[in-house]
């Protein structure tokens, strides 16, 4: 009896203690591709001697796949001897990659987007362990991007010029509309606000919703809207003071307008019946079966449902941010996603050379063929035209037919208990169930604002 | 006789010595992992709650009671409390009531099928809450849900904007899904407690015409007492807990205005989302504090003499 006991309590201690050990394992030690692994080893082993160098590239493995980065992992190898380039991808990267950082060992590259809900790049400018990424964005360089592109908060945090994170992507945003439905109901694409809500009340005749959104997990979709709308209505400076806190943006008559919008959606009943409960993918499903006329989204939308079955002769139509008066400035939204590399990184020159070699009109070529994304470069749009679908074409067309891009982003502040972009997206969503009016809504991000504005990151 | 004394005691310690070394072999290690992984992660979470730092911590500032004040002035905050008070009350009233029902028919019948009921109440046990949480969020559909499409099909409209897009269904309906799932769990429990009640005293309740309602609450409740006080404590741990994965998968934004964040979103938002790691500590210090003041108090308030027969 003793015996059994005794196994079982060495049993016990046994498992606890494989247990304990089973949890050592590093999550990047994981192979994801056997040939890599080998390849990675391969590196490791011979760096020692000088020769031969691992670059550790970290990826989100969102809508765009992993396939590109292995393609253009492959042929920066073949242009850089001796280099293994080793390839990380996945849907959480943040939580995979947050350890490594925490220990002193980073990835040498990352491209995790700011919107990211892990917030891994908010905290590396924070914690300022971004390397500057100056030597790759030379004069030369910095004259081949739209202008504005390399001022956004996340990629010159500081406010003193200097570059911290590279653009990499770029996209336009607005609303998508089904074009087909729009010409068999003799609709036109709105110019005005007065326009949209006209559309709204034939909408109602048909029996459909006139605009719908992933408000379940997502409400800051409607930034796509928001943003320019207010850049439409007060002048891109007004967008700006909002973005910095600037006292009084938040309550200015603009800003309320286009709050205004909103409630008028919420109001007049023109919100798809259901959207408050609807994720991302719901609210597009809907869209695709002609459920709503509009939908804020971005040029993935096409890729993201392919698969989705839609109305008949559904064609995807694309149309930038409605204006208040006929005259005003129309805007558009245009987004970045970034690419960085830590300062604690081993390979810092090898990443900055990578990082260069992603600008190359060849990898333009191959990200925009995969990903139907494209840098924030000049002419970028006509050189990958070939490679990219209609409606995302049409996206980058949008700035050709007189509609303004703008972007920006919140000034990066010090920790604070504050998120603003959820204070105004979710309380959007609040509007939209009729629990909160336009001024508590301004005034709440307005107070908001004010506490940010003593915190921002110099 | 004195050295077979000595003898005897020696043998005596020694075989002591021993079984205290075995006792240590076999806790030492347990204790070990018990320190590593509770105790100085718990210690940390209070140390790391004075200082501003980001989700990776590479810059820490020390700020004593900052994050404190921060925490009793953040009107979001208490919002996040009013809401996880709802959920445990409710929650734990409405498991109560219907755990202690079927396990009562359930002990008190003579089912043939009553080993297939248990199983089915059990069931959604065995189910990851994940995937239960996907299940509600199918039936609360606003275009295809069963809940939704049952309504207007008897040509009740309600919920227009979805049920979990109304900030008065959104809190209900996650209230519904942790009920079903936990109900089975406490009813097995309550089961074990009924049958360990002697027979007898029914059939003297029986012979002296008490109706069973009043045997319910005259012999069950009494005489397993302590089985329910254990649970309330359950019960306050794990809606603290298990209500995150819910509200995580069932309203991501945290609910129509805010309706179902509860502690432990809030506090996963504020460490990685919104890179606030200090102040997530002290939310987490909060929580830790709250939960076992609650557990104590649950326990006072329903202290009884124990009843034993």
């Amino acid at each position: 009896m003793r015996n059994i006991k005794k196994i079982l309590a060495l049993m016990c201690v046994a498992s606890l203690g494989t247990a304990m050990f089973a949890g050592c394992t590093k999550v990047s030690d994981v192979p994801q591709n056997s040939d890599e692994t080998q390849a990675a080893e391969a590196g490791e082993e011979t760096a020692t001697d000088g020769s031969e160098k691992v670059l550790n590239v970290a990826v989100f493995q969102g809508g765009y796949g992993r396939e590109v980065w292995d393609t253009l992992a492959e042929r920066f190898e073949e242009e850089h001897e001796g280099v293994t380039v080793n390839v990380t991808a996945n849907p959480k990267l943040g939580d995979v990659i947050r350890p490594q950082i925490m220990s002193g060992n980073p990835p040498d590259v990352i491209f995790l987007s700011a919107t990211n809900e892990s917030g891994v790049l908010q905290s590396l400018i924070q914690d300022k362990a971004l390397e500057c990424l100056d030597d790759v964005f030379d004069d030369e360089m910095k004259a081949k991007f739209v202008p504005g592109s390399l001022d956004a908060p996340t990629i010159s945090p500081y406010g003193d010029g200097k570059i911290y994170a590279a653009p990499l992507f770029y996209s336009t945003m607005g609303l998508f509309y089904n074009k087909t439905l729009f010409a068999e109901n003799n609709l036109e694409v709105p110019k005005t606000w007065d326009d949209f809500f006209e559309l709204g009340d034939k909408a109602k005749e048909m029996g459909i919703g006139l605009f719908t959104y992933a408000a379940a997990n997502d409400p800051s979709y409607n930034e796509i809207v928001f943003n320019p709308a207010i850049a439409s209505a007060g002048g891109p400076e007004l967008l700006e003071d909002c973005f910095n806190y600037k006292e009084g943006a938040w309550t200015s008559e603009p800003v309320k307008k286009v709050m205004g919008v909103y409630q008028k959606i919420a109001d007049g009943g023109y919100l798809l019946d259901g959207t408050l409960a609807m994720t991302h993918t719901q609210s597009q499903e809907q869209f695709l079966q002609n459920k709503s006329l509009f939908i804020p989204n971005g040029n993935w939308l096409e890729n993201e449902m392919k698969d989705t079955p839609r109305a008949d002769g559904f064609a995807y139509g694309f149309t930038g941010i409605p204006v208040f008066e006929e005259g005003d400035t129309p805007c558009v939204w245009s987004n970045i996603e970034e690419i960085y590399v830590p300062s604690a990184a081993k390979e810092i020159d090898l990443a900055k050379e990578f990082i260069k070699f992603l600008y190359t009109d060849d990898s333009i070529m191959t990200l925009a063929e995969s990903t139907g994304a494209i840098p924030p470069i000049e002419g970028a749009a006509d050189l990958t035209k070939s490679v990219l679908s209609d409606s995302v074409y049409e996206t980058y067309a949008i700035t050709e037919k007189g509609y303004t891009p703008v972007t920006g982003g919140f000034a990066m502040t010090e920790q604070s208990e504050i998120s603003i972009r959820d204070d105004i997206y979710n309380t959007l969503n609040s509007i939209m169930a009729g629990e909160k009016n336009v001024d508590e809504w301004s005034e709440l991000i307005e107070s908001d604002s004010n506490k940010l504005s003593e915190i921002v990151l110099k | 006789m004195a050295k077979v004394n000595t003898k005897l005691a020696g043998k005596f310690s020694k075989s002591k010595f021993q079984r205290k070394l075995f006792i240590a072999e076999c806790t030492v290690p347990a204790i070990i992992l018990f320190a590593v992984f509770m105790v100085y992660p718990a210690i940390n979470v209070f140390y790391m709650s004075f200082f501003k730092m980001s989700s990776l911590s590479l810059e820490k500032k020390f700020v004593g009671l900052d994050n404190f004040k921060v925490l009793i002035s953040d009107t979001k905050f208490w919002q996040v409390f009013r809401n996880q008070i709802f959920f445990i009350v409710v929650v734990t009233i409405i498991t109560i009531i219907l755990a202690l029902f079927f396990a009562a028919l359930l002990t008190n019948s003579n089912l043939k099928e009553k080993p297939f009921y248990q199983t089915v109440f059990f069931f959604p046990n065995v189910l990851s809450l994940v995937v239960i949480s996907t299940l509600f969020i199918q039936i609360y559909d606003p275009s295809k849900g069963i809940l939704t499409a049952t309504c207007n099909a008897l040509g009740i409209q309600v919920a227009e904007q979805g049920w979990l897009g109304m900030a008065t269904s959104s809190r209900w309906c996650i209230v519904a899904a942790m009920v079903w799932q936990a109900v089975g769990y406490y009813m097995v429990m309550y089961i074990a407690a009924m049958d360990g009640i002697s027979k007898d005293l029914y059939e003297v309740a029986d012979l002296e015409g008490m109706s069973k309602f009043k045997q319910f609450f005259a012999i069950t409740m009494p005489l397993m007492w302590e089985i329910i006080r254990v649970t309330i404590v359950f019960f306050i741990i794990s809606t603290i807990n298990m209500s995150f994965v819910y509200v995580k998968i069932m309203t991501p934004t945290g609910g129509p205005d805010g309706k179902t964040e509860v502690f432990l979103t809030y506090m996963y938002k504020q460490a990685f989302t919104n890179s606030n790691f200090g102040y997530a500590m002290a939310l987490g210090v909060f929580i830790f504090l709250f939960s076992f003041a609650l557990a104590l108090i649950s326990d006072k308030l329903t202290q009884k003499e124990t009843v034993e027969y």
